[in-house]
């Protein structure tokens, strides 16, 4: 049952969680699909083919360093949880 | 030829809305009662729409629009977006339980544009949870029907927006196309629909679901609606880092009958290969003959790489998600559960257990799984070769040729049901979608005839920027088939 | 045992002379501030919104990747870091990578420390660009007894520089000097004001005797570095030494306890899941961009000691000290054109004035504003004048840094030399008398007037005259023979 615990580990790692009760269904889906992956895995390509992480061609976007102020009242609707003093209530870090 | 609920007066296309509006200020008014109309019968079966606003507040807008003096472009057309579209002080979802109640303090640069051209935000439309889809079937809160066969999905993951047009429940719409979520949807619904060159409009404000590959795009009844609606949107935004900065031409000027140049079209062998109905196929086919009248060449050409799109297309993407969707914690908006006494980590896992559906998590799993220590080289970098591979294919076609023409969509629309509990099957019906999304070229989907009482959409892509091109002939494909009927 | 160290430093230092975040237009200033209202959807993440890269930073990160000797990028890539913290609104860092292909803007440089008997290279590995994240506080002030924590995303955003060398140092006091100069060079930069609240950070990998490498963090000072790390070292040896064994771990330094601690973060199991950032796409560093800001390049620390040293006269050690930090040579290049004394003023900044602050554990900035310039010139003045010998000198320093007071106050308040021959030649009756022995032995062995020459010294706190106290010994000595 190799497969069940990697995908136990994949649910750890991104914190997304499958109820017991679904999870042979999902794995056999996943398995399925990286069946299909693996087309890709075991493709034979040409040693010097660069991989193309997008396709934008301009020369790039910079932008000056010159405040822009939002609107002091769109500050806040922001954030408009519950606020403890300003902060943001959040869950223990220990 | 619209589907039986769009009826009369809905049915004009922005340039009759302008026009009779400029001459009668009240025909607005008329048109917009009538629209709401069609929503008061139909709704209640397509259900396009997530949130709809009340007439009364679209009639105000209508009134200080008219007060501004000038209808701009859009002359009051009633817009439906797409809810993964971010609307200021209006409730955006993605379509998912997640965001359910999240409503944005900001608006897409699309959205500013819009308002600006004299475009009325009427209301946000059904898709897909966070665009992972092709049938809008994966909608946390409802599927969308298809307005020419209730029994059958519009497509995704722009489903409800391309509804909303076909049933004129609105003048155009906004969708997004990652990997055909606009195109699909408008082949299977009989509309006009148009994904730009990556990096011609703005990503700022789309909520995103694979940002190399995603594209905010219009859905219309006519290419004329389309281009309109293009040119408002399209062109350079300092907030948005993948941005081009290029000359925007008027769009419309391209919407003609006649073929603008001669042009060079090619049929690629595997985008009607044993995948495609047979049906679907003879539908091209027949567009095609009736091209070359236009003295438009049509060859055909083999591409072999675009095997492997499907499976490219699919570890990046699903790569880029999980990346994008990691953020859904629970903490700073989206649902909000009492984390009293947890560890963050239990915390955000419990808010992203209930906040998100099935598929999502699927892929947020698998996207996790290619990216990971070991993996990244065998799966997401070797997605990326194949998609150099591609992008260097398109490439080298299109110094030959102007432009490529398939079916959309390889078969007709699913009925609902019919796909959703196969993945793999699932997937396939992007299959000749997502190689323009890898190479990120610009594509629209155009109505070229019916088959069994069902439309059927021709797709027309090319190299970046040749929107103009598309534009044009799809002016013709729809001129070619206006007169078959 | 051979006590083999090895030391390696990441160091991250907030680009705080921009005048906005990294990726948007939100202020750098965020200290001061009411909690989470210097953010925007970018640096909240909210959805759909994306970051657009400050060009300043970029300017400033090549500027340091020049003055560190560095092989610059041909082109400049982003990626995702990607872990769940309330801290980090997108659950990932926008940061740079040197694997798959990707590299960060700057690799392969050096910079040289002065150790005064020797120097060292110490290699830089690499210099990338990354954002910082929020702050987490908690309600009862610490995590432990808190349910839950508070967050703050004013600083979340804001940009970072993290400079990481190789395991090259082989001391305390090395890692320190080096995180020092490294400082100043921000300084000279105008990168980084170092004395801003932290504005410059390090995380510290420490390994004795070819063991596992320990990491330790949440070091905020060069002064806490070298405390640190000497206190680590010490814990480790001592392990090894009573037969236990060291494991590969993550400790935080505890800067009130003086003591390092285990992390309970499990920091290594991570894996990151690096890819290239989608809404950053690559783009080209042009090469006129960095050869014109190495045209422009200020002074730096090197470069400035020497001319200090040569103008000056000071001599290489004492300048490569001053130039530790920006505004120690700014301060005594501005006190030296107000009252000269320049070989005087350093020797009391490098011996005496940096001894304090490091003692009294004063921020430099608080120390310089204590002993401004009027103040030690005045105090170099009542030298000149005779009033006070170099070695009173030293004693007024200290009194000023510590307590803040005026010169002239301490001299109303009766600190002089003493140099009156009829009251010297009391003191020194006195203490004849309280140590004959002392004075037998002094007669036999002249070193030994040394004691009571001292002995003098304490009586008067230091402001006997020293040359006339030895003159007066000497002659009752002799006295002492004749009679």
């Amino acid at each position: 049952m190799e497969q069940v615990e990697l995908i136990r580990k994949l649910m750890a790692l991104a914190l997304v969680e499958v109820d017991e009760a679904r999870l042979e269904h999902i794995r056999r889906d996943i398995e399925k699909i990286v069946e299909m992956f693996n087309k890709i895995r075991d493709l034979d390509l040409p040693e010097d083919l660069e991989p193309l992480y997008t396709t934008y061609f301009g020369e790039g976007n910079l932008r000056e360093d010159r405040e822009e102020s939002v609107e002091s009242s769109e500050r806040w609707e922001l954030l408009d949880r519950g606020l403890e003093s300003g902060y943001l209530k959040a869950p223990r870090t220990l | 030829m619209y589907p039986p609920q769009c009826t009369g007066l809905a049915s004009i296309s922005i340039r009759t809305l302008k026009t009779r509006t400029e001459e009668d200020p009240d025909f607005l008014f008329k048109y917009i009662e009538e629209v709401y109309r069609i929503i008061e019968r139909h709704e209640e079966t397509i259900k396009a729409y997530i949130t709809l606003r009340p007439m009364e507040e679209v009639v105000k807008e209508a009134e200080k629009l008219l007060k501004r003096g000038s209808l701009g472009p859009l002359g009051g057309a009633l817009v439906a977006v797409k809810d993964n579209i971010s609307t200021k002080g209006i409730r955006t979802t993605c379509g998912s339980r997640m965001l359910e109640n999240y409503v944005p303090p900001y608006d897409a640069t699309v959205i500013e544009r819009i308002k600006a051209a004299g475009g009325i935000i009427i209301g946000k439309t059904n898709m897909d949870e966070f665009a992972m889809g092709s049938t809008t079937e994966n909608s946390s809160f409802f599927p969308t029907r298809n307005p020419w066969d209730l029994e059958r999905v519009p497509g995704g993951s722009s489903g409800g927006s391309a509804a909303a047009v076909a049933a004129c429940e609105a003048t155009v719409a906004l969708g997004s196309d990652t990997g055909g979520s606009i195109r699909l949807p408008a082949a299977y619904t009989g509309t006009v629909g148009l994904k730009p060159t990556y990096g011609l409009v703005s990503r700022y404000g789309l909520i995103a679901y694979a940002s190399s590959l995603d594209q905010i795009g219009p859905i219309g009844r006519c290419v004329d609606d389309v281009a309109r609606v293009l040119s408002v949107i399209a062109g350079y935004d300092p907030r948005d880092s993948t941005s081009l900065k290029v000359e925007v031409p008027d769009y419309a000027q391209f919407v003609r009958e006649e073929p603008l140049r001669k042009y060079r079209a090619v049929v690629i062998e595997e985008m009607i290969a044993e995948g495609i109905d047979k049906g679907v196929v003879k539908v091209l086919e027949q567009v095609v003959s009736k091209l070359e009248g236009y003295d438009i060449e049509v060859e055909f050409r083999s591409m072999p790489i675009l095997e492997y799109s499907l499976p490219a297309y699919y570890i990046i993407a699903m790569a880029e998600a999980s990346s994008n969707l990691a953020r859904y914690d629970g903490l700073r908006y989206g649902i909000h559960l009492s984390a009293e006494g947890l560890l963050w980590t239990k915390a955000y896992a419990q808010v992203r257990k209930i906040g998100f559906g099935d598929e999502v998590k699927r892929r947020i799993l698998l996207g996790t799984y290619v990216l990971s220590e070991g993996l990244y080289e065998g799966y997401y970098m070797k997605a990326a070769k194949v998609r150099r591979a591609i992008y260097d294919s398109f490439r080298k076609l299109f110094t030959e040729f102007d432009l490529a023409i398939s079916p959309t969509a390889p078969t007709l629309p699913p009925k609902l049901g019919e796909v959703i509990t196969d993945p793999l099957k699932l997937y396939s019906l992007d299959i000749n979608t997502v190689p323009v999304n890898l190479a990120g070229l610009p594509a629209i989907s155009v109505p070229g005839g019916m088959l069994k009482g069902l439309p059927v959409g021709i797709q027309l892509f090319g190299p970046p920027l040749s929107e103009g091109v598309l534009l044009n002939v799809a002016r013709i494909v729809e001129v070619i088939v206006d007169y078959e009927q | 045992m051979s006590n083999k160290v090895l030391i390696g430093l990441e160091v991250h230092a907030q680009i705080t002379s921009l005048r906005t975040k990294l990726f948007c237009s939100c202020s750098s200033d965020y200290r001061n501030r009411k909690p989470n209202t210097n953010v925007c959807p970018t640096c909240l993440g909210l959805p759909g919104s994306l970051p657009v890269l400050n060009r300043a930073a970029l300017e400033k990160a090549l500027a340091l990747a020049l003055a560190l000797n560095c092989r610059i990028s041909e082109k400049l890539y982003f990626v995702r870091k990607h872990y769940f913290y309330p801290d980090l609104p997108k659950n990932y860092q926008i940061s740079q990578y040197d694997r798959y292909g990707l590299i960060p803007i700057a690799v392969n440089g050096s910079l040289t420390i002065n150790m005064g008997s020797y120097s060292k290279v110490i290699r830089i590995r690499r210099i990338n660009i990354e954002e910082d994240t929020g702050r987490i506080v908690y309600p009862e002030g610490s995590p432990l007894g808190s349910t839950y924590s508070l967050v703050d995303y004013n600083r979340a955003g804001i940009a970072l520089l993290e400079i990481v060398t190789e395991p090259d140092f082989s001391s305390p006091r090395e890692a320190r000097v080096f995180l020092e100069k490294l400082g100043s060079i921000l300084e000279h930069l105008d990168i980084t004001d170092t004395s801003l609240e932290g504005a410059l950070r390090a995380d510290v990998n420490v390994s004795v005797e070819g063991g596992p490498r320990v990491e330790i963090k949440n070091i905020g000072s060069p002064r806490e570095l070298e405390k640190a790390l000497s206190y680590e070292i010490t814990r480790q040896l001592n392990i090894l030494r009573s037969g236990g064994t060291l494991e590969r771990e993550t400790r935080h330094w505890i800067k009130e306890k003086g003591i390092t601690v285990p992390s309970r973060a499990k920091e290594l199991e991570s894996d990151y899941r690096y890819f290239p950032d989608p809404d950053l796409p690559p783009i080209r560093i042009p090469v006129d961009l960095v050869e014109s800001i190495k045209r422009n390049l200020p002074e730096l620390p090197d470069l400035r000691a020497r001319r200090l040293s040569e103008e000056y006269g000071i001599g290489d050690y004492m300048a490569s000290v001053l130039v530790l930090s920006k505004k120690l040579c700014d301060y005594f290049e501005r006190t030296v054109k107000l009252c000269g004394r320049p070989k005087l003023i350093s020797s009391v900044l490098v011996n005496e004035f940096l001894r304090w602050v490091d003692e009294l554990d004063l921020d430099l900035g608080e120390g310089l504003a204590r002993l401004n310039s009027e103040r030690l010139c005045k105090i170099v003045d009542y030298v000149e004048k005779g009033l006070i010998s170099v070695k009173l000198l030293k004693e007024y320093v200290r009194r000023v840094v510590s307590e803040n007071v005026d010169p002239e106050k301490i001299l109303e308040s009766g600190m002089v030399t003493l140099s009156s021959v009829e009251d010297l030649e009391k003191v020194v009756e006195e203490v004849f008398k309280e140590y004959p022995k002392a004075v037998e032995d002094a007669r036999r062995d002249p070193k030994a007037v040394n004691f009571l020459v001292g002995q003098v010294m304490r009586k008067t706190k230091g402001r006997a005259d020293p040359k006339l106290t030895n003159e007066i010994i000497l002659r009752r000595l002799r006295e002492y023979e004749s009679s």
